[in-house]
Parts: C-alpha cells; sequence; structure tokens
C-alpha cells in the first residue's frame, strides 16, 4: 500500500487508541505500533519522515507526565524489541535490546548474582525510556544515574542513521543521547554493567526524623555508610513538625556474610507476593485504599505511619529482598486508580546542598498556605552528572504527589508555577520523566540558555524535519 | 467505554470502500468517537493543501459513530451538518474527536473537532442525526 510515494505497511493507519501518560492526567489518542525489530523501527521511521508524520517512542509508560505521548501523532511502543541477547557473567554485561524492561533484567540477572545498578521505583520502564530520562535511584549520590553505568549502545537518529556510542566512542553523542527525551531517536541496543551481589537480601535500618532539619542531618550522618537512602516525609505535618519523616538506608551484604545466599538469591524468594496476608488479592489493595484518597484521609495516613515508624519495635534493623527494597510503586498494582478521575502529578525539586534545606521548607510552607500539601512526599541525595539535560545537583530532592482532579487541576498548575519560582530562586534543577507543568521560561532558567540552544541544534541535526515529539518536548521547547 | 457494539460500528467503518481508499480509521467508545486519517497528496486540492472534502469526512464520522455508539439497532443518517475549516493541512495525520451532546426525541446533535498534527485546531463540525431504517446486521460488515 502507499502513501504519497511511501510504501510501507503501515499506512493504513491503526485504530486510535487512548495511551495514558503515567500519572493518568494526560493522555493522548493516536495510532499506536509495536515494532519487534531494528528493521520493523527503521521502516516506521521513514514512513514518518517519508510522510512528514510525527512520532513518539514510548518504552513502558512510566514518565508521570506528557514524555511519552503525543497529540496529532503516533505512538511508537517499544516493549515488543525486548530480547535479552548476551550477558557476560566475568564482566557482568548485559547486552539487551532497547523494550527490554528493568524487570525483564533484574529476574534474569538475580540468580546469577547480579542486580541493575540503577532501578527507579517502579520495575517496568524499558531501557531505552530509562536512558532517555537517565532515570537516577535511592543510591543516586553514590552511582549516579542509569547512563553513567552504560559501557555502549547504538542508536538510531531520526533521520534514520544509525550511531554506535560509548564513553570514548562519540563521547558528545553518548551524553546527549542519553538524557535526550527520545527527541533526537530512539535507543537500538543497550550494554549495560549490572552490579555484583553477595545477598538476595540487604540490611534495612529504618530511621524516624522529627522534622526537616533532623532528616538532612540523618542523610548527612548516614551518607558515608549507606548503599541506598530515601526519606519519606508526612507532608501534612506542620509548625516544629514539619517535614518529619522515616528515612530507610539499606546496604548490600559483602561476600560470604549470607549464609543463606543460594537460597535467598532465587528468583521465587524475590517475586513480589501477590497477595496481602497471603489472601487479598494485591489486585484489590488500591479499592481499600479510594476511601483515603482525600485530604483528610491522606493526612491521616501520613499521620499513622509516622506515629508507627516512630515506635521501638518498627526501628529495629532487618532483612529485605533486593526487588521489596526498589520497588515501592509496584507493592499496590493500579495504586495510582485512587487519583481518578483526574489522577496526579509529581513535582519534584533538586536542590543545590547549600539551599536544599530552605528551599524545600518554604516548598512546603507554600503547599500548605494554598491549601494543598502533597499526598505523598519522597526525600532523595544526588550527585552532579555530564549529561546534557540533567536534573543532577550536588544536593537534595524532594518528589511529591499532587492528586488532580478536573476542578482542581488548574489549582494545582498555578501552585506548581509558583513552585517553580521558588526552585529557580534557589538554582534547583527539575526532572523531565516527572514533569507535567513546565513552561518554556523555566526549562531555560535551570538548564541555561545554551544548553536548551544545544539540545535545539542537536534536534535539528539529527532529526531534520522534526517527526520526533512529544507533548511534553512541543509544552516546553516548541514543536517548530 | 468501548463494547461489543462498538467494535462491531468499528469494522462496519473500516470495511466502506470510501474509507480504505481514505485511510480513515476508528476508535469508538459510547458517546464518543475518534477518527485518524494519514495526510495523503493524492487527496489534495490544486493548491497544495488536503481537500475540505477529508475535513468533512473526519468530523461527519467521529460525530455520525459516536451518535451509533448509542443506537444499538439500526443506522443512523446524518441529515444537517455545519464545518467550519480553520487551517490548512500539508502533512501527518489529522485527528477528529466526536461526541453526542444532545438528544432531542429522535434527533441526536453531536459535535467534532478536527487537529492537525501539531494538535492546533484545523476545523470544528455539528451534525444532526436521525435514526434509519437500515437494520445494523453482518452485510454491512457489522459484524466482530
Amino acid at each position: 500500500m502507499t502513501n504519497n510515494n511511501v510504501t510501507t505497511k503501515y499506512f493504513p493507519l491503526s485504530n486510535p487508541e487512548k495511551v495514558e501518560s503515567w500519572g493518568m492526567s494526560h493522555f493522548c489518542e493516536s495510532p499506536v505500533y509495536h515494532p519487534k525489530s531494528i528493521d520493523e523501527i527503521k521502516e516506521i521511521l521513514k514512513f514518518a519522515n517519508d510522510s512528514k508524520t510525527r512520532i513518539v517512542f514510548r518504552g513502558g509508560g512510566c514518565s508521570y507526565g506528557d514524555a511519552s505521548i503525543i497529540n496529532g501523532g503516533i505512538v511508537v511502543d517499544m516493549q515488543s524489541y525486548n530480547k535479552i541477547l548476551n550477558f557476560d557473567e566475568s564482566t557482568g554485561i548485559i547486552h539487551a535490546e532497547s523494550g527490554t524492561t528493568i524487570k525483564q533484567i533484574w529476574e534474569f540477572a538475580i540468580e546469577k548474582g547480579f542486580w541493575p545498578p540503577v532501578v527507579s521505583g517502579t520495575m517496568h520502564p524499558t531501557l531505552g525510556g530509562a536512558l532517555s530520562m537517565n532515570i537516577h535511584g535511592k543510591n543516586n549520590f553514590a552511582v549516579g544515574p542509569l547512563g553513567e553505568h552504560v559501557v555502549e549502545f547504538s542508536f538510531l537518529t531520526g533521520s534514520g542513521e544509525t550511531i554506535i556510542c560509548s564513553k570514548e566512542k562519540n563521547k558528545e553523542l553518548f551524553y546527549s543521547f542519553i538524557s535526550g527525551l527520545g527527541m533526537l531517536g530512539c535507543f537500538l541496543e543497550i550494554k549495560l554493567k549490572l552490579k555484583k551481589i553477595y545477598s538476595g537480601k540487604m540490611l534495612v535500618t529504618p530511621i524516624p526524623t522529627k522534622n526537616l532539619k533532623e532528616m538532612f542531618d540523618e542523610f548527612v550522618k548516614h551518607l558515608p555508610s549507606s548503599d541506598y537512602l530515601v526519606g519519606w516525609v508526612d507532608a501534612f505535618a506542620t509548625g516544629a513538625s514539619l517535614g518529619r519523616g522515616l528515612i530507610h538506608k539499606a546496604n548490600n551484604l559483602k561476600e560470604g556474610e549470607d549464609p543463606d545466599f543460594k537460597e535467598n538469591i532465587k528468583l521465587k524468594n524475590q517475586i513480589l507476593p501477590s497477595t496481602f496476608f497471603g489472601v487479598i488479592p494485591k489486585s484489590w489493595m488500591w479499592m481499600f485504599m479510594y476511601p483515603f484518597s482525600n485530604k483528610l484521609g491522606m493526612r491521616l495516613v501520613n499521620w499513622a505511619k509516622y506515629i508507627v515508624g516512630t515506635l521501638p519495635f518498627t526501628q529495629k534493623v532487618y532483612k529485605q529482598g533486593h526487588a521489596e527494597f526498589a520497588f515501592l510503586l509496584d507493592y499496590v498494582p493500579g495504586w495510582k486508580k485512587i487519583y481518578k478521575p483526574g489522577s496526579m502529578i509529581q513535582y519534584q525539586v533538586f536542590f543545590p546542598e547549600n539551599s536544599a534545606y530552605t528551599g524545600m521548607k518554604e516548598i512546603f510552607e507554600h503547599c500548605h498556605k494554598k491549601g494543598m500539601p502533597s499526598f505523598l512526599a519522597v526525600f532523595k541525595r544526588h550527585r552532579k552528572d555530564n549529561f546534557l539535560i540533567s536534573h543532577a545537583v550536588d544536593g537534595y530532592s524532594m518528589a511529591m504527589d499532587f492528586p488532580v482532579s478536573p476542578k482542581t487541576r488548574q489549582k494545582v498548575w498555578d501552585m506548581a508555577y509558583e513552585l517553580d519560582e521558588i526552585v529557580l530562586k534557589h538554582k534547583g534543577r527539575f526532572y523531565f520523566a516527572k514533569d507535567s507543568v513546565m513552561r518554556p521560561k523555566v526549562a531555560e532558567g535551570f538548564l541555561s540558555k545554551e544548553v536548551v540552544q544545544k539540545i535545539k541544534d542537536l534536534k535539528k541535526k539529527y532529526d531534520p524535519n522534526n517527526i520526533l515529539q512529544s507533548d511534553l518536548y512541543s509544552r516546553v521547547f516548541g514543536n517548530k | 467505554m468501548k463494547n461489543e457494539h462498538c467494535i462491531k460500528l468499528e469494522n462496519m467503518m473500516h470495511s466502506a470502500p470510501f474509507i480504505q481508499l481514505t485511510g480513515l480509521r476508528a476508535s469508538i467508545t459510547e458517546r464518543e468517537a475518534v477518527m485518524t486519517l494519514p495526510v495523503q497528496e493524492k487527496l489534495f486540492h490544486a493548491a497544495g493543501a488536503m481537500h475540505g472534502a477529508l475535513y468533512f469526512l473526519a468530523l461527519d464520522n467521529a460525530t455520525f459513530f459516536a451518535v451509533n455508539s448509542i443506537v444499538e439497532d439500526v443506522y443512523v443518517l446524518t441529515v444537517d451538518f455545519n464545518i467550519s475549516l480553520t487551517k490548512p493541512i500539508k502533512s501527518g495525520i489529522v485527528t477528529a474527536k466526536g461526541k453526542v451532546i444532545d438528544q432531542i426525541k429522535s434527533l441526536y446533535i453531536a459535535e467534532a473537532t478536527l487537529y492537525d498534527s501539531e494538535n492546533e485546531v484545523a476545523g470544528k463540525g455539528t451534525g444532526k442525526f436521525v435514526r434509519s431504517k437500515i437494520k445494523l446486521t453482518p452485510e454491512l460488515g457489522y459484524k466482530l
């Protein structure tokens, strides 16, 4: 069949489908393609270039905002391009297609004694998606973002050229394609170095903190001795308790420290349980959470979580499986449905160390002033990196969930715009995987005019027909 | 919500020869329908942009099938359609989103908006529809 001069099986289009963002507050209704091979990806790209049709490459769809959706274009869902091609146990290097998910990788590697060097709070991002956003984990302060652990990758640019990149070969492109939001092309095959583990369990230490100041102090105290460090914050607390919460510090066991290594490392002992108390299917849990999905309910939930966390018997060091510790967002399947029909956005801010405490205090106080405290807030430590589009700082971040309803949507957006000013005032940064609200002037404000220009120049060079688009890119960088 | 009736309507629409010629594709749910249409040079007017007939095609089908999604026994008919074309379209795909906005006895009113590939509004349409006597049968392509 033909479309103008294009001969391709991708014409006629497939039926439009509703494709949602992770936070379910954005969606598009677009044709969706599911390529399984490099040839199919190339054919879609050729079709898009020849017919000037805009496309967005989508991985697991785990970006909270509109990074992997496109109104007015075609969604290319990469999840079927997902083979693990090779694994070298002597080096820990895994070679996989870019639609391979973090879930596939850890389930493949754990019994061999390996774990992904960086994972997100959910195991469903694809490698390509994770690298386009350059995701970080609860160990960002120690090991940097996922991109730092990539040995080599092949990349198909928007114009159809395949480029091999590593930290030595095409170095500048290595640091641009990773973090490039999928707007310069798509990852094809990726070689990633996994880390060796010597136990299926980690040692987890819970540490309650009375307020934000104590949260910072405890992080400083525990950073040098932690492999992972994450803080949960009760964003409803005010006054002297503002920013109170619970820290979870986790450490890998060293070689020989786990006498049950062979048993603990088995996949069956790592997979998250499908029921609570062995009875209630976890897929039902969100329905029990639904009555609490309002300000009063969430205030109660946050309060109870904090109080329980301060009880002496909950403060003991315990052992926890890697998946159980890492993938909190997968613990209750479908939890986001409690925010339906408007669903939610996440607003994550990154402050340099010297302004982090003041900045975060201002953020919390402003949310209270507006009567919209975050329903869930998470605190992390970070380090700087060299990628072109970087959210990283030598400092701290706070990720905050805000529910959105058709009635409150504009209010939430307006408050986020006000929070933007606080972040920029403190020389803070933002993370596109979480973003739903950023305006062009804010992007220029934290990335700098030079970096924004460089992104646009690279796009012109590697996607001359400007066919790679997402609603996020159009909103922040323009679609012309 | 997409039910069996909506899927049968989609199949019926896609089986029509004129629809196959244009490449129009549908997603139909209760009271709503979304159409996507590839922009093809062979369907341009002399001045080099998509012919207005295609605007009508996408908008009419978006409203028509939004209405037919709530009429489960017979084909509906367009009896009146007002259209405005606000922007020329030259490439990519266009998307028309239609929904039922009113029902007065046996008259259904639906409206649709047409978006270009930059998601900018390129046209709008409002139509009135009535029930016909044509039964929805497999012979029309109304089948799974």
